[in-house]
């Protein structure tokens, strides 16, 4: 990676980074366990994965070691094909109850 | 030497041998060709035995013959072996002797019989048994016997297999014998557990290292072995019913030979009898017990069979009242005249009830004496054998038991006298009802054919003469008998009547004079004038407690037999129907639940999902934190 | 050599059959396959010498110390002969020819005795618990596919219940290899843990309780009376003839050599259990009907006492036990195959129906007779060897449990008896026409009367076997 942008990185303290990703994390998961729109809960799990990309690159850039972001891009790629299921999902569950609510989702019971 | 191996390899060898073969041959032979094999099988026996009893030299003792390596473990080595010494060969000759007599009778006997060949297998079968019992050399050998005795005396009562009594009868023989065989077992392995072996001559040799618990629980268990085999108090009911065999069976097992194995046992481990003062009282009241008991019983039975049946059980009680008194070539003198006179009388009462063509019922004879003369004569001569006329082998035999009682407890003397009373009141009541007076029944006497009055002869001869094989110094013998068991059995030596001549001729006075007495009472009752017994209601209490043999079965039966069978159902009603499957589908029913509860967590919800999963996130992250 | 012969003659003849299903010649394809397994069993018999035989030793899955070691000592080889003798019997008997699809019952039978001659020459702990549990997978279909009334839910609960007593001994084999040093589960390498006494003391039960289900003694024996009932005849067979001894042979191999102070420990506990279950099994038999209720009740009370004696943990009461295994063996095929052949002449095992039928058929009524013999442990049977050995074995224990023990063979006879002449005697209650025992019978049973008459007066070849191995065992032994 380029120095300067290491140097950037680091010119903010590694602790605003952790808090900024906590923040980030804890709005997704509150998203996810409160919100019923299955678009929003979609939109927070995206929230969730970024960052912890961003608490990986943050990291990687402290501690110089680029293993970190390959996982980064690993996370990226994943999430993408997650989300193109998800809409998936979420597509076919419109046409079929007519909502996105998720709770409408609830015969996926014994 | 090799040539005396041979001889007692095949002395039980022969009978095996014609047991497989009959029973092989059984559906080919006819009942008199089947017969004679067997009969000529025994009396090679017979042979042998006599070859070696006159071969045996009492100075060398006894020999064993080792056939084959039986048990053999690390730390055990119970062989297959026989044993020759004067009391098996005593045994034997008894065994093999009236044995051979006895299948000559069955020939005639079984004539009619279409499963005959059957009959003499397993009584050859039986012949080979108790040759076993008598002849092994250690206490597992004679186990074998023992055992074997008890199967075909199963075999033979329920010979006759279509009827249910009959059945019950040899079950129950069966069954008691093995209740008795449970103190046989018992007292083996406790034996085994002190010396390490069950050899006869090794477990008499060690004898006194055995501790004094263990020598009193070993005597107390074979003695109740023998209770078994021997039908005393509290195993003697077994006895009576197991009439229900044919005669010649009822002769040779259930009077002649199997019965006497528990007499046999305890002479033949008289050495450990002879330490435990305690076991001998024991034995000494169970057989004055059975003696009466039996005796009382045998006075008000219709049956000609019961009344020898329960007078076997009495005689038993004698030999081992004698036994208690450590009197054991006393004991085995009776086992050997008792042989003689009770297969006489059975068999003799076998052929008055082949002569009336199978009636058994007392009330329905009388008068045989002029129609069936043989068999009336023998008949008689083994009732006054059995009731201890003067000169008679019963007189001799008894005599020496009741003056061994008198020297050693006089209470026992009493009570044996009174027994001997009643053994002539009943046995002379059944002659007089059977051949005196009238005839009462319907049936045409006719007298047996020669197979079967030719061992009746035989043996009456033995009974009158029997008396000489031991008689005593009184009548200018010598007791060879007793001197010639001294080879085997150490105890025997010891065994001496230290009364005064006078005493002795007075206590035979008394004896002869109360015998007399009761046959005169006897021909009073039943000869002047007929007394039968009526129905048992209209008796007195005690005469009817008596007469239905003092409810012992009855007894048994309320005790055991019911409780048990209670249990069996019960146990399958209750223990496994109501408890051990609820509890294994409970086991399941418990998951099945626990399942229906838990499974209203799964509400299918998926918000209410991933809160559960957030906070189960969270509790983990706690607890992983806390535990650091 | 041998041990690729054992399990590969009946695995390849069983594969045969599935894959060609021929119905005509079937049984003799297994029969021959049973035989040509008989013939290499005796002679690794003629050849042993006395000292424990390696066949195979190989690597399998290093990582989970699993090794595919494979040999036998005395114990194994009498279990290897016992399984070898009892299969042709079973693949013969007669009463196996009228069920559907041959081939795949004989296959089934074929594949359980792979898997059994496998238990007996494991001599890997994982090895043998995967020979143990792929047992049951063939006699599981066998059960449930040729199993009378309720066969669904009694063979589902055999299943459920032996498979959770495997679990507790597979996991009780983990437990003791993570122990170890290294990862190797070979029962020798496991006899040599000196796990702590606190420890043997629960995972004595971890262990017993797989074979203890599967023997089965007292508390863990609901599934068998039900289970012999429903399954075929044949399958009864394996189940009582064989499998069973699976769990002594369990028990010798596993349990005593790895918690010998757990042994010490409990003994007593499981002798009086299983004395309990030889007790209780013996009363009920009694008043039982059906004669196949009964020979499983009978069974019970049989295997208390081989389960005793074997506790006994000396060298009378483990030789008398193994003995008494074999003889046990012997005497459940005899019964069975005359519970089927009555079956077939009645049209129903209850004993109500029967009653008189020596009228008609005086030859299986003498073969009964000899049978009974067997049952009741009269000496000169091969049966009394074996409880003479275990009274005494018991009595070095402790007396009153001896007492106990002895006391049984009053309890065989009242039933046995009974049963002879509910099924035998007495009048001929039915009239019914039926055929005597014919010379198929006559050969089944004949053979196997003769063994036990042999092995009853000459016992020297089977206690010859046995001997040493136990005393080996047992000096190993603190």
């Amino acid at each position: 990676m380029n120095e300067g942008i290491i140097t950037a990185i680091r010119v903010v303290p590694l602790e605003h980074y952790v808090i900024l990703s906590f923040l980030l994390f804890s709005i997704g998961i509150a998203g996810v366990v409160f919100r019923r729109n299955t678009i929003i809960i979609l939109m927070c799990l995206e929230l969730m994965f970024n960052s912890v990309n961003l608490l990986l690159t943050a990291f990687s850039a402290y501690h110089s070691d680029p293993r970190a972001q390959v996982f980064v891009f690993f996370i990226m790629l994943v999430a993408a094909a997650e989300v193109t299921v998800g809409l998936a999902i979420l597509v076919m569950m419109k046409r079929n109850v007519d909502s996105v609510d998720v709770n409408q989702l609830n015969r996926l019971k014994w | 030497m090799v040539m005396t191996d041979l001889l007692a390899v095949l002395v039980p060898a022969l009978p095996l041998a014609g047991a497989v073969l009959l029973s092989a041959l059984r559906r080919k032979l006819s009942a008199t060709v089947a017969g004679s094999i067997a009969t000529a099988l025994i009396a090679i026996s017979f042979v042998a035995t006599v070859i070696l009893f006159s071969g045996f030299d009492t100075e060398a003792g006894g020999r064993t013959v080792r056939i084959l390596d039986w048990l053999n473990i690390t730390g055990m080595d119970i062989p297959l072996a026989l044993r020759i010494d004067a009391l098996s060969l005593t045994m034997m000759l008894i065994v093999t002797g009236v044995g051979a007599l006895i299948h000559l009778y069955s020939i005639g006997y079984m004539h009619d019989d279409e499963r005959a060949p059957t009959f003499f297998a397993q009584l050859n079968l039986f012949s080979f048994a108790m040759l076993m019992l008598v002849m092994g050399s250690n206490f597992l050998v004679t186990f074998i016997g023992w055992e074997g005795v008890g199967l075909c005396s199963y075999l033979l009562i329920g010979f006759w297999y279509t009827k249910p009594d009959y059945n019950y009868a040899a079950r129950k023989a069966f069954v008691m014998n093995r209740i008795g065989d449970v103190g046989m077992v018992l007292a083996m392995a406790l034996l085994f557990h002190f010396l390490g072996t069950l050899e006869y001559a090794a477990v008499m040799e060690q004898a006194h290292s055995i501790p004094a618990w263990g020598l009193l629980a070993i005597t107390l268990l074979l003695f109740f072995g023998a209770t078994g085999k021997s039908a005393q108090i509290p195993l003697f009911t077994w006895l009576p019913d197991a009439m229900a065999g044919p005669t010649p069976v009822s002769a040779l097992i259930h009077a002649a030979t199997m019965v006497t194995a528990g007499v046999f046992l305890v002479v033949r481990s008289s050495v450990l009898f002879d330490l435990v003062p305690y076991t001998r009282d024991v034995i000494l009241w169970t057989g004055t017990a059975t003696a009466l008991l039996a005796a009382t019983i045998g006075l008000f039975q219709n049956d000609i069979k019961k009344v020898l049946a329960y007078s076997t059980v009495s005689q038993l009680g004698y030999m081992f009242a004698a036994l208690g008194m450590g009197a054991y070539s006393a004991a085995m003198f009776h086992v050997t005249t008792h042989a003689f006179f009770k297969a006489l009388l059975f068999l003799a009462a076998g052929s008055v009830i082949h002569a009336l063509g199978g009636e058994q019922d007392i009330r329905k004879m009388g008068g045989l004496k002029g129609s069936i003369k043989i068999t009336f004569v023998t008949f008689f001569i083994g009732t006054i054998a059995i009731s201890g006329l003067p000169l008679m082998s019963g007189f001799f035999s008894k005599d020496l038991i009741l003056a061994h009682a008198f020297q050693h407890s006089p209470v026992a003397f009493g009570l044996l006298v009174f027994g001997a009373v009643l053994t002539t009141f009943y046995m002379f009541r059944l002659l007089f009802l059977v051949f005196y007076g009238t005839y009462r029944g319907k049936a045409h006497a006719h007298e047996s054919p020669l197979t079967m009055t030719v061992p009746l002869m035989v043996l009456a001869v033995l009974s009158v003469v029997g008396g000489a094989l031991n008689l005593p110094h009184l009548f200018g013998g010598h007791e060879p008998m007793k001197h010639f068991l001294e080879s085997a059995a150490a105890a025997i030596r010891s065994e001496e009547i230290e009364l005064s001549a006078s005493t002795e001729w007075i206590l035979m006075g008394i004896t002869a004079v109360l015998v007399f007495t009761t046959i005169a009472f006897a021909y009073g009752r039943f000869v002047k004038r007929t007394t039968l017994e009526g129905d048992e209601a209209d008796m007195p209490l005690l005469k009817r407690l008596i007469a239905q043999r003092w409810r012992v079965d009855e007894l048994y039966a309320a005790l055991f037999e019911k409780p048990y069978g209670w249990l069996s159902e019960h146990f399958h009603s209750i223990g496994e129907l109501r408890i051990m499957v609820p509890l294994q589908n409970g086991v399941g029913e418990a998951a099945l639940r626990v399942g229906n509860v838990v499974r209203k967590l799964q509400t299918g919800n998926a918000s209410f999902h991933l809160l559960a999963m957030v906070a189960g996130i969270i509790l983990f992250l706690v607890i992983t934190l806390l535990s650091n | 050599m041998i041990a690729a012969l054992l399990l590969l003659i009946p695995f390849l003849a069983a594969t045969l059959l599935v894959v060609l299903r021929p119905t005509k010649h079937a049984r003799s394809v297994a029969l021959i396959s049973s035989l040509a397994t008989l013939v290499v069993v005796l002679m690794a018999w003629a050849t042993y010498a006395g000292s424990p035989v390696v066949l195979a030793d190989h690597d399998w899955v290093p990582a989970w110390g699993l090794r595919f070691v494979m040999g036998y000592d005395g114990v194994g080889l009498l279990m290897l002969i016992l399984t070898a003798v009892v299969f042709p019997f079973i693949i013969g008997t007669k009463y196996g020819e009228k069920l559907q699809h041959p081939s795949l019952v004989n296959a089934l039978l074929l594949y359980t005795q792979t898997f059994l001659l496998g238990v007996f020459m494991a001599q890997n702990a994982l090895l043998f618990y995967i020979f143990y549990e792929l047992t049951l997978i063939p006699v599981f279909f066998l059960l449930l596919y040729w199993g009378g009334e309720r066969r669904r839910a009694i063979t589902i609960r055999f299943f459920i219940y032996t498979l959770l007593g495997g679990l507790s001994l597979l996991f009780g084999i983990i437990y003791c290899m993570s122990q170890g040093p290294t990862m190797n589960s070979d029962f020798s390498a496991l006899a040599a843990l000196n796990l702590p006494i606190g420890v043997q003391h629960w995972l004595f039960w971890v262990l017993f309780l797989a074979f203890a289900i599967k023997l089965p003694i007292f508390p863990f024996h609901s599934w068998q009376p039900d289970t012999y009932t429903m399954a075929p005849m044949q399958g009864t067979m394996v189940l009582a003839a064989v499998m069973l001894k699976m769990g002594l042979y369990g028990v010798i191999k596993l349990v005593f050599p790895i918690v010998p102070d757990g042994v010490a420990f409990w003994r007593e506990t499981v002798i009086a259990l299983s004395l309990i279950g030889a007790v209780y099994g013996g009363i009920i038999a009694f008043r039982q009907w059906d004669l196949k209720r009964l020979i499983a009740y009978s069974s019970l009370s049989h295997v208390g006492l081989i389960c005793a004696g074997l506790f006994a943990w000396n060298s009378y009461g483990i030789t008398g036990s193994l003995y008494q295994a074999f003889a046990h063996s012997i005497l459940v095929l005899c019964t069975l195959y005359l519970c089927s052949a009555l079956k077939e002449r009645v049209g129903s095992s209850e004993m109500g129906a029967m009653g008189g039928l020596k009228v008609r058929t005086p030859r299986l009524a003498a073969l009964f007779l000899l049978v009974l013999l067997n049952a009741v442990a009269l000496p000169l049977t091969q049966s009394f060897i074996g409880e003479w050995l275990m009274f005494l074995g018991l009595w070095q224990v402790h007396s009153w449990l001896a007492v106990v023990a002895v006391s049984t063979i009053v309890l065989g006879a009242i039933y046995m008896l009974y049963a002879y002449q509910r099924v035998m005697l007495g009048p001929d209650k039915w009239q019914l026409e039926m055929p005597d025992a014919s010379n198929r019978d006559h050969l089944f049973l004949v053979t196997l009367i003769a063994i036990t008459l042999i092995l009853g007066v000459y016992p020297a070849p089977i206690l010859d076997l046995v001997d040493p191995s136990v005393q080996l065992l047992l000096s190993s032994l603190p």
